[in-house]
């Protein structure tokens, strides 16, 4: 792949533990590798650069969708031509990235979407299943998009979409919020089958059911202060 | 006493209000007619009952307290729609603080995050 106009953008928040990973694992693939810290208390951003990744830090806590938010942003004004998310505690494939940018690229769409529920789902417990399952019924109704994973961290997308992408849900919304604006501004996607692992990190780290209901309140909250 | 205690009250709510010159003139208008409207009720608090018996309910205090619970509500999701607001901005400014020190793992001068003007 041409991986000098790509760039890899890893929403981290206390991820110490794990961040060197998951940046050496994106740096065998592409050599533009952003983490960005939601101001974790943690070693999270030291480990990230120790690594070889840039490193963005917000001053302070804000969210994983601002987060995704402030490294699209970089990563349009470092000159990306293209723009992977990617999540930060190593459930997603680094491998599965090249497939997609092949995607995006053969097909000339805007986005691809990574999609586990086409692909692989390792270890997926029955209750987050059905949590992400409604998920994907809830967007279907309100956005018309027919995808079959709603709340996939693994995406690619060309710099011209991520500058349309305009996530102002700082909190978990923004997977909702991003599917909203693919639909609204016509964005050509496409969902392509990838492989999620969990783990006992990764399952721990994870939105538990509660969640659901405050991204619930998130979206009625921003639809209200538009 | 009470009435004249409350009176004061709303005098001093009615003033207050009149100066708030940020606030606009539609809703001052609105908040001095509910003021002028209070001042009305303490008077003569039987034409509160009788609005009350007009709508269906027992007496003028409970549909005072029930019109104050609606406009606590409406209240609160004002204050909580403005929070969402302030917290937007406080998203921008932390962008953009954020994206004026990044730290590259070739420059490991970089690495302190000291506030350059102009970067």
């Amino acid at each position: 792949m041409n991986s000098e106009a790509l760039y890899i953008v890893v929403p981290a928040y206390r991820e110490a533990g794990v961040i060197a990973g998951t940046v050496a694992g994106l740096l065998s693939v592409c050599p533009n590798v952003v983490v960005v810290d939601d101001g974790s208390a943690d070693a999270t951003a030291e480990n990230a650069c120790a690594a070889g990744a840039a490193v963005v830090r917000h001053p302070v806590n804000l969210g994983q969708g601002a987060a995704l938010q402030t490294g699209i942003v970089y990563a349009v004004q470092q000159g990306a031509r293209f723009i992977a998310t990617f999540d930060a505690d190593g459930q997603h494939r680094p491998q599965d990235i090249a497939a997609m940018l092949q995607t995006l690229k053969a097909d000339g769409l805007d986005i691809v979407l990574g999609s586990r529920f086409l692909g692989e789902a390792e270890d997926l417990p029955p209750l987050r299943r059905m949590v992400l399952k409604a998920a994907v019924l809830f967007t279907r109704l309100t956005t018309g998009l027919k995808v079959t994973d709603t709340h996939n961290g693994l995406r690619v997308m060309t710099a011209d979409a991520a500058r349309q992408l305009n996530l102002v849900q700082d909190r978990m919304a923004h997977a909702s919020e991003m599917l909203a604006q693919i639909a609204a501004l016509k964005l050509a996607y496409k969902e392509v089958p990838v492989t999620v692992s969990y783990s006992p990190y990764s399952l721990q780290k994870g939105q538990r059911l509660s969640g659901a209901f405050r991204v619930l309140a998130d979206l009625v909250i921003g639809w209200l202060a538009r | 006493m009470i009435k004249l205690l409350l009176l004061v009250f709303l005098v001093l709510v009615a003033i207050y209000v009149l100066m708030q010159r940020s606030t606009s003139t539609a809703l001052r208008i609105a908040i001095e007619v509910l003021l002028v409207l209070g001042a009305y009720f303490v008077v003569a608090p039987e034409q509160a009952t009788a609005v009350a018996h007009a709508l269906g309910v027992g007496r003028g205090t409970d549909l005072i307290l029930y019109t104050w619970i609606i406009v606590t509500f409406a209240v609160v999701l004002v204050l909580y729609l403005k929070v969402v607001a302030m917290n937007r901005t406080i998203t921008q400014l932390a962008r953009s603080l954020a994206l004026s020190h990044v730290r590259h793992p070739t420059d490991p001068a970089a690495a302190k995050p000291s506030p350059e003007p102009g970067s």
